[in-house]
């Protein structure tokens, strides 16, 4: 996965496609009414991105936030819709911390990160 | 004066985390339930004092295939059987703290009515957690009509019990369901033992092992309506104990069942069980410090008013020792429960070591401290109208569904050592 073996070109990657998200009026809307921030722990290759109505940072927030732990590999798995949250939860690929009965909410959300993401990597994808 | 008649129970004895019992004195507690799970563990009191009490010697004389839907009907109509399904769904959207606090209050009164609800909702854990839009709008709808439905969860086995349990011992597990892939279905064949609600469900959560695959390394999860051609149910186990729960054989005789109703995948079953497991068992710890708890009740209200060597056996210092000792396991069983419950509600997958420690405590508290309400209430005890006899023999239960103690040591131990998360 030469898309994520750097973790300046893996943020970059990420960060333009939640960047791009957030100017969907939509994904904005779903993201307030959530009223949660995802905050993403990318063990591999080592990096963090925390996404809120105002914006992508590095750090976290402050807020009630869902922590997704995960490598940037499971991410991209994830936001092209080939591996589900729950497997990857019960693979234990994906660790989530937080109001972890609000999970469903991801299912309202990732689909606009991914539809961007997708738009982003897949022309470069290997 | 000598008692002879039951005393009348407490609702519960005093405990740290309810300050209403510590005569409003205001006492700071590291577990402030959140308010809407303090209420709802007040609904599930009035239920279990109000409806769940009344019949639960009935319950327990009757012969072991009676079910009890009335009482089920009115759980009901309190959400108890939509507890975890999410508000915007139509449930009540409730987390492992607010299902645990729900259980200790149910079983407080009658752990096998309990088990009726948990059961059902451990069958429905595995179809929200799928994240499954489509097998979510198939099988879920059924829990928020007017009649009570119940799920259920099939995985123990004739030959294989714990071996399902123990993700290290899966290859050994003999003659386990099969399930065949044949097109776009799976045809199952095989026969599950001792299924809470198997009797009376609408569908379970099916533990298959995919043909090929030695033991149960194969294992899958496959929602299966229980009105599928080829399902049978069988005898009702004759339990000394949750008699009020009916724990049913199945037998699955080449059931066709379309590949939509896998869930996680094919052989991710024992994930999934690793992962299920760790939320299962804070409920569980919850339903054993309610028998403990009853216990307790019964054995403090028994020691105020028995009087002999001219006063009451809780002034008798071997007994004062014994109700203390009840009291602390009491106690520590329910924050280990809370906490364990809390980080399932913080965590995913939750963590092993925490559920496994305070079901294994919580699970010899209730064996402990009924054993001790026994010897405290004497002969009286001993027959049927006071209630500690069914708790003794409810006790036991417990240690045998969601992990023996065998099996939380090794989860235990697993986690101490760095085999398992
Ligand atoms: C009230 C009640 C409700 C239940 N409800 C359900 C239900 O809804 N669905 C369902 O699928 N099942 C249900 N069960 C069954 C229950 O889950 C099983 O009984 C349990 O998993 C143990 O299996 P077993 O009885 O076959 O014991 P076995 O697996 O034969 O174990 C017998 C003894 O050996 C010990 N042992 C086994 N393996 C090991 C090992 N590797 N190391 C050390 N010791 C070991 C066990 O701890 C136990 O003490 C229920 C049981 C009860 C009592």
């Amino acid at each position: 996965m030469t898309l994520h073996t750097d973790a300046e070109r893996s943020r970059a990657l990420y960060r333009g496609a939640f960047a791009a998200a957030l100017d969907d009026a939509a994904f904005v809307t779903v993201l307030k009414e959530a009223d949660l921030r995802l905050h993403f722990v990318l063990a591999d290759p080592g990096y963090e991105l925390s996404l809120g109505p105002d914006g992508v940072h590095d750090r976290p927030t402050p807020g009630p936030a869902l922590r997704l732990e995960l490598s940037a590999a499971t991410l991209h798995e994830i936001l092209l819709g080939r591996l589900p949250v729950p497997r990857a939860v019960v693979t234990r690929r994906l660790a989530v911390k937080g109001p972890v009965t609000r999970l469903r909410l991801l299912g309202d959300l990732l689909p606009f990160l991914g539809r961007e993401y997708a738009r982003l990597a897949l022309p470069t994808a290997h | 004066m000598t008692t002879t008649a039951p005393p009348a129970t407490t609702p519960h004895a005093p405990t740290l985390s309810d300050l209403r019992a510590l005569d409003g004195a205001a006492m700071p507690s590291m577990f402030r339930l959140p308010p809407e799970v303090e209420e709802l563990r007040d609904e599930v009191r009035h239920y279990a004092e109000t409806v769940v009490r009344p019949r639960v010697l009935a319950n327990d004389l009757a012969p072991a295939d009676d079910f009890d839907w009335d009482t089920i009907r009115k759980g009901h109509e309190l959400g108890l059987l939509r507890l975890t399904i999410p508000k915007e769904l139509g449930g009540r959207g409730v987390g492992v703290l607010g299902c645990a606090v729900a259980m200790e209050e149910l079983a407080a009164v009658c752990a096998s009515t309990a088990l009726v609800f948990g059961a059902s909702l451990l069958g429905q854990t595995s179809v929200l957690f799928s994240g499954d839009r489509q097998l979510q709008s198939r099988f879920l709808p059924a829990f928020l009509g007017d009649e009570p439905v119940l799920a259920c969860n099939a995985i123990t086995e004739d030959a294989a019990g714990c071996d399902l349990l123990i993700p290290e011992n899966a290859g050994h597990a003999a003659d386990v369901m099969t399930a065949r892939r044949d097109g776009d279905h799976y045809v199952l064949t095989g026969v599950k033992r001792f299924i809470t609600n198997g009797k009376v469900a609408d569908w379970a959560a099916v533990f298959a092992n995919l043909e090929g695959h030695e033991g149960a390394t194969g294992l899958t999860v496959f929602v299966v309506p229980l009105d599928s051609e080829g399902v049978t149910r069988g005898e009702v186990a004759d339990k000394m104990g949750y008699r009020a729960c009916l724990g049913t054989t199945l037998h699955f005789d080449e059931v066709r069942v379309p590949e939509e109703n896998v869930i996680f995948g094919e052989g991710r079953a024992l994930d999934y069980l690793a992962v299920q497991s760790n939320q299962a068992r804070s409920i569980v710890a919850a339903i054993s410090t309610g028998v403990a708890r009853a216990a307790l009740t019964i054995a403090k209200d028994f020691a105020g008013e028995r009087v002999q060597g001219g006063k009451p056996l809780h002034e008798h210092q071997f007994t004062a020792r014994k109700l203390a000792e009840m009291s602390a396991k009491v106690e520590a069983a329910r924050l280990l429960y809370l906490q364990a419950a809390y980080q399932a509600d913080h965590m995913l997958p939750a963590p092993v070591y925490g559920p496994a420690v305070a079901k294994l405590f919580a699970d010899r508290a209730a064996v402990e401290v009924a054993e001790e309400a026994m010897s405290i209430v004497g002969a009286r005890g001993y027959c049927r109208e006071y209630g500690v006899e069914k708790l003794v023999r409810e006790s036991f239960g417990a240690r045998i569904y969601e992990g023996t103690p065998e099996v939380l040591a090794l989860a235990i131990t697993g986690a101490l050592y760095g085999r398992r998360p």
